[in-house]
């Protein structure tokens, strides 16, 4: 098998063997469950959408992605198993995708855990799967860009919560890019809403895919990722 | 033993960590069939050989290879062939040993095919049936010692690079391992560094004694013991005689030997020499 | 020694280099590409009306452009929420119409703040600064931006154009883009909408009201009225989009009427009244009809001079009812209560006695007599801002009964056929109940119940599509086009001085559940007026892209409480449950495996 997938497989077997993931996933769900369901109802007429559920997405996603990706590098670190991984023949850049899939297959698998959302939706009227479709596909889009963030995060130190709290901030911080550009003037506004995850996510969970959107994921994503390699293969000096 | 297939060529292998020299121009090669013993002081710059050697790590100059490949061009391809038990074993807590052993045969690629006949031997061979199905923090120590060698062999690798393969065993399990690397070497290079300087004395065919980053002895034991008579046929003797601070290092001029290296050494490597480090 | 340590110091500042520099370039590349992409791009739309994506009749408007249009967006930057994504919206859209517009279309968006010459240019298309509340991290500042565009459609003979002076976000960019080019780049002349005067309606009472002020000397102050209530009708309702027009029905329409609205008449329309209208109707053309069954009477008793006038209600009988049940809905004569969820009325009450005299005031009072219209049919093109309707009685004093429409038999089976289409718009809550001939009901009376109600919900607003034949034995159509509604109030009382809904002692009665603002009730009615004439005189194409962008809304009439409540407990506390049963059974799986495991290697051992 492809060592990539080994590597993904191994990490995402381990999170599914941990009680702590467990409580962390339920409670992420008991969380964005109860806000999305228990407001749903309360107006005199509300649109048949997940609308809210999307708005609020990419601030849990903040937190989430984060929760996920801090171990990745760091226990292999701490735990001095990465000595192990660079000694395979395994490259540096390998070892990272491996640790990334398998953060985003978790992410993926916890998301399908909120698909009953629209499926009870559209039993209670003309559900639009369109826009659920693109929500979807951008909050897999943005929590890969936050996952990504995380593992160069997780690359950079041995600790845990050091790696969790970089990532928050990190994640916060590209989330709220978009805020900020509402504060200054001109090109650096420009750059700043280019740079923040929001508005690229609007888009998506309207219910367009579009390129340009893509390819600032992937930008993020690619970056990161070859950044975490890079940081791994310093070790080697 | 110059007629079997040279399967480790070390030639003027130097390493700087910062500013502090661990290697000073390391040269020795090893042979199929044989197992040598790695033997120096703390710091001497042994864990450093076999770092560059498992391409862990990159040398500063000079070039070492691996069934004739060189480690920094083609280091994937010398990383299939080799297997390496760090200092510190490097062990998944949270894993079943049969999957950790899987999952290294698989990562060293081993075809699925084969894997499960490879983790079965590799589980007799280091008499791991009793916890097979145990997750790997609920083992003693000299089980997870065990379990670190298996996965070293777990893929009959031609080269089998140990960093103190018995520490924290007990007497049994010593002797154990002994008569399995003893039977490993018959057919594979073993290259083992250690501190009981009678472990080599029963296990070894050869021996590279390095101090202060330079080989200091390179031979079997009648070589050594004939070219320093001074050591008595006594390995413990001639060790003292070859790495005490105060003795003459060949190839050092400036070698002023015990510098604290932990200070130059980046903070997430534990890679180091380090005079702390290394008993565990 | 140094040779060796500078030649490690080399590699380890190569290597970094050499990292910084792919890191570099790779960013390098990333950031040209992202570039390249803001004009090289393509989407996948994938809402279900594709209301992302130029519909067929905006796409063929520019391909068709003879002239050059030019957009001119006028557009502050940095808009804080929601008004950010305007410009993306915006954008987008305008890039989709040059994309399809042979190089006849252009667009340029500006942001004005920053020179007094793109200021005064704005202001020269009527595009003004407007006010918006910003959320900075200490406090709420407002701003002024510019959120406007102009259309100019460059002919031979001289610049037309059209100008949007405030876009928001939600608004339906494009149908309003599409239909303003088309305005100004056909040579069609724009619909016109003749509303129905001279039949007892609600423009009648208005119009005499004003006329009874005078007005110039020499001038016939009734004919100002009409003309300026024309003019207001047509720049405030239709941004000058139709054309409006005063009709009588007793003489044909004339050709040049695209649509007919009568809101609340109440006087006979006699035989020729009718036979004009079904004439108008037979041409294919868009009748709205808001007719109560009832109205309000003040005999005229004439014995005593000075004797207070006194009001009745009794049947309104304008012979339009009968037109309309021949087209297949019957206006019945009922009542419909709603004693779960009532709306609160000023009601007039005899508080005390003076002597043998009555003393009367107003009270706020809960009226079952006044049900909520919370059932709106979303696919319906008539309501896609419509979100809450309250049916107030104009005559506080005298309320009339809200009533109910239904299908005729002959109807029925003509929808059956598949030959007409009738199309619940607005219906009645799922609470009321409906009562026959009741029509002097009184709150104590609408309190209780009575053996003879049927449970709702129903229908109060209803269209009609497809082959009609006449009323007169005048021929059929195939399109006819109709919208009838059981009430003409709850739209005339937004034109009116008396509004019941801006009372505000109507207002701090409402119960929190409907807290909407008494703004939003009457937007929706504005609303409905608007999108039920532009349905009545615009072409299908534009309709299909007014449809668009809908929202669904929850559909009420299927969710009792108990479904409800499942479908919270499911998806909140259900799912986290079922993912941890999940988990143990993997956890048991895994103690399996684990003991399979042991017992082979026991074996072998």
């Amino acid at each position: 098998m492809n060592p990539i997938l080994s590597i993904a497989k191994r990490e995402l077997r381990a999170s599914f063997t941990s009680v702590t993931a467990y409580i962390v996933i339920a409670l992420f769900l008991l969380i964005a469950g109860g806000l999305f369901w228990l407001e749903i109802f309360n107006a005199a007429s509300t649109e048949l959408s997940m609308r809210t559920f999307f708005t609020r997405a990419p601030f849990f996603l903040a937190f989430f992605a984060p929760a996920i990706s801090m171990g990745l590098l760091a226990e292999e670190q701490r735990s001095k198993t990465l000595e192990l991984l660079m000694t395979l023949p395994v490259t540096d850049m390998q070892v990272v995708i491996g640790k990334f899939l398998a953060a985003l297959t978790l992410l993926a698998i916890v998301l399908g855990a909120t698909l009953p959302y629209p499926i009870s939706l559209a039993s209670i009227g003309n559900l639009d799967w369109g826009p659920i479709i693109g929500g979807y596909v951008g909050l897999l889009f943005l929590g890969s860009a936050y996952l990504a963030v995380g593992v160069l995060v997780s690359s950079l130190t041995r600790d845990q919560m050091v790696a969790i709290l970089v990532s928050f901030f990190c994640c916060f911080l590209l989330n709220t890019f978009g805020e900020l550009a509402s504060h200054t003037e001109g090109t650096v506004a420009e750059v700043l809403r280019f740079i923040s995850t929001s508005g690229h996510f609007e888009n998506v969970s309207r219910g367009v895919i579009d390129t340009r959107d893509l390819l600032y994921y992937f930008t993020i994503v690619l970056l990161s990722l070859s950044g975490a390699s890079i940081v791994l293969s310093r070790r080697r000096w | 033993m110059s007629k079997a297939e040279t399967t480790i060529e070390v030639r003027d292998l130097t390493k700087y960590y910062g500013d502090f020299q661990a290697l000073r121009g390391i040269s020795f090669d090893v042979h199929r069939g044989e197992i040598v013993g790695f033997l120096g002081p703390n710091g001497a710059g042994k864990s450093t050989t076999m770092k560059i050697l498992t391409c862990y790590m990159a040398a500063t100059t000079g070039t070492a290879k691996v069934m004739n490949i060189d480690v920094t061009t083609d280091s994937i391809a010398v990383r299939a062939r080799i297997g390496y038990l760090p200092e510190s074993v490097p062990l998944y807590d949270q894993m079943v040993v049969f999957d950790y052993l899987d999952h290294l045969a698989e990562l060293r690629g081993v075809p699925s095919s084969k894997r499960e006949a490879a983790v079965t031997h590799a589980v007799e061979v280091c008499g791991l049936g009793p916890v097979v199905a145990k997750k790997i923090d609920e083992l003693s120590k000299g089980y997870r010692q065990r379990v670190g060698l298996a996965q070293a062999l777990v893929h009959s690798p031609d080269v089998l690079i140990l960093d103190e393969p018995t520490s924290g065993l007990d007497p049994n399990q010593i002797i154990d391992i002994r008569e399995l690397i003893r039977s490993i070497g018959k057919e594979k290079t073993v290259l083992l560094s250690t501190h009981i300087l009678q472990e080599i004395e029963v296990l070894c065919d050869r021996v590279i004694l390095i101090n202060g980053g330079t080989v200091v002895a390179d031979g079997n034991f009648d070589e050594l013991y004939a070219a320093h008579p001074a050591a008595e046929r006594n390995l413990e003797k001639l060790f003292r005689l070859l790495t005490a601070s105060n003795a003459p290092t060949p190839v050092a001029p400036k070698a002023a030997a015990p510098v604290d290296a932990s200070k130059y050494l980046p903070p997430e490597s534990n890679a180091a020499p380090s005079t702390e480090s290394s008993e565990s | 020694m140094t040779t060796e340590l500078q030649t490690q110091r080399n590699r380890v500042a190569k290597t970094g280099l050499g990292n910084g520099l792919f890191l570099l370039i790779l960013a390098g590349v990333a950031v040209m590409l992202n570039l390249v992409s803001t004009d090289l791009y393509g989407r996948l739309d994938l809402t279900g009306d594709h209301r992302f994506t130029l519909a067929p009749a905006s796409k063929k408007l520019v391909s068709d452009l003879k002239s050059p249009v030019e957009v001119k967006v006028f557009l502050s930057s940095e808009l804080p929420p929601p008004y950010d994504s305007i410009q993306r919206e915006l954008s987008d859209l305008l890039s989709e119409f040059a994309a399809n517009g042979d190089g006849n279309f252009r667009f340029t968006i500006v942001d004005p703040g920053a020179s007094e010459e793109d200021k005064a240019k704005a202001a020269n298309y009527g595009i003004r600064p407007v006010t918006v509340g910003e959320q900075s991290s200490e406090a709420l500042s407002v701003r002024e931006v510019f959120m406007g565009l102009a259309i100019v459609y460059q002919k031979p003979s001289g610049d037309v154009q059209e100008v949007i002076p405030q876009v928001f976000p939600g608004m339906n960019y494009e149908y309003e883009l599409t239909r303003r080019i088309r305005k100004i780049s056909s040579e069609a002349k724009v619909p016109t909408v003749g509303f129905v005067i001279g039949d007892g309606s609600f423009f009648d009472t208005i119009i005499s009201e004003a006329a009874k002020q005078g007005g110039a000397e020499g001038q016939d102050p009734a004919a100002a009225v009409k003309t300026q209530l024309a003019g207001q009708l047509k720049s405030q309702l239709f941004d000058d989009l139709f054309s409006v027009e005063w009709v009588t029905l007793d003489q044909p329409v004339a050709d040049t009427i695209d649509g007919l609205v009568l809101l609340g008449p109440t006087k006979d329309l006699g035989a020729a009244g009718a036979k004009n209208l079904d004439a108008f109707v037979m041409k294919g053309k868009g009748v709205a009809i808001f007719q109560s069954p009832y109205r309000t009477n003040t005999p005229d008793i004439g014995v005593i001079p000075g004797m207070p006038k006194f009001t009745v209600p009794e049947e309104n009988k304008t012979g339009l009812e009968g037109i309309i049940e021949s087209y297949g809905v019957t206006l019945n004569k009922d009542t419909l209560i709603d004693r779960k969820s009532p709306q609160v009325s000023v009601v007039e009450k005899v508080v005390a006695y003076m002597g043998n005299e009555p003393l009367k005031a107003s009270v706020p009072t809960l009226d079952p007599r006044l049900p909520l219209m919370t059932n709106i049919n979303r696919k319906s093109l008539l309501v896609p801002n419509v979100n809450l309707l309250a049916f107030m009685p104009a005559d506080r004093a005298t309320p009339l009964p809200i009533s109910s429409l239904s299908r005729t038999a002959a109807a029925s089976a003509a929808q059956t056929a598949g030959t007409l289409n009738i199309t619940e718009v607005i219906s009645s809550a799922e609470t009321t109940v409906r009562r026959n001939n009741a029509m002097g009901l009184s709150v104590e009376d609408a309190t209780e119940e009575k053996p003879d109600e049927v449970a709702g919900p129903f229908p109060v607003i209803v269209t009609i599509e497809g082959k009609l034949a006449s009323s007169v034995g005048n021929g059929s159509t195939d399109k006819a086009r109709l919208v009838i509604a059981s009430n003409g109030d709850f739209i005339s009382n937004v034109f009116n001085r008396n509004d019941p809904l801006a009372d505000p002692r109507t207002l701090r009665g409402m119960p929190p559940a409907l807290g909407q603002s008494v703004q939003e009730y009457r937007e929706s009615a504005v609303n409905f007026l608007k999108n039920a004439t532009e349905w009545l005189v615009s072409d299908a194409d534009l309709i299909a892209i007014r449809g668009r962008g809908a929202v669904a809304y929850i559909d009420g009439s299927r969710l009792d409480s108990s479904k409800k409540f499942t479908m919270q407990a499911f998806n909140i506390v259900g799912i986290p449950i079922l993912f941890s049963l999940a988990g143990l059974v993997a956890w048991q799986l895994r103690k399996g495996r684990r003991a399979a495991l042991a017992a082979r290697f026991k074996k072998a051992a």
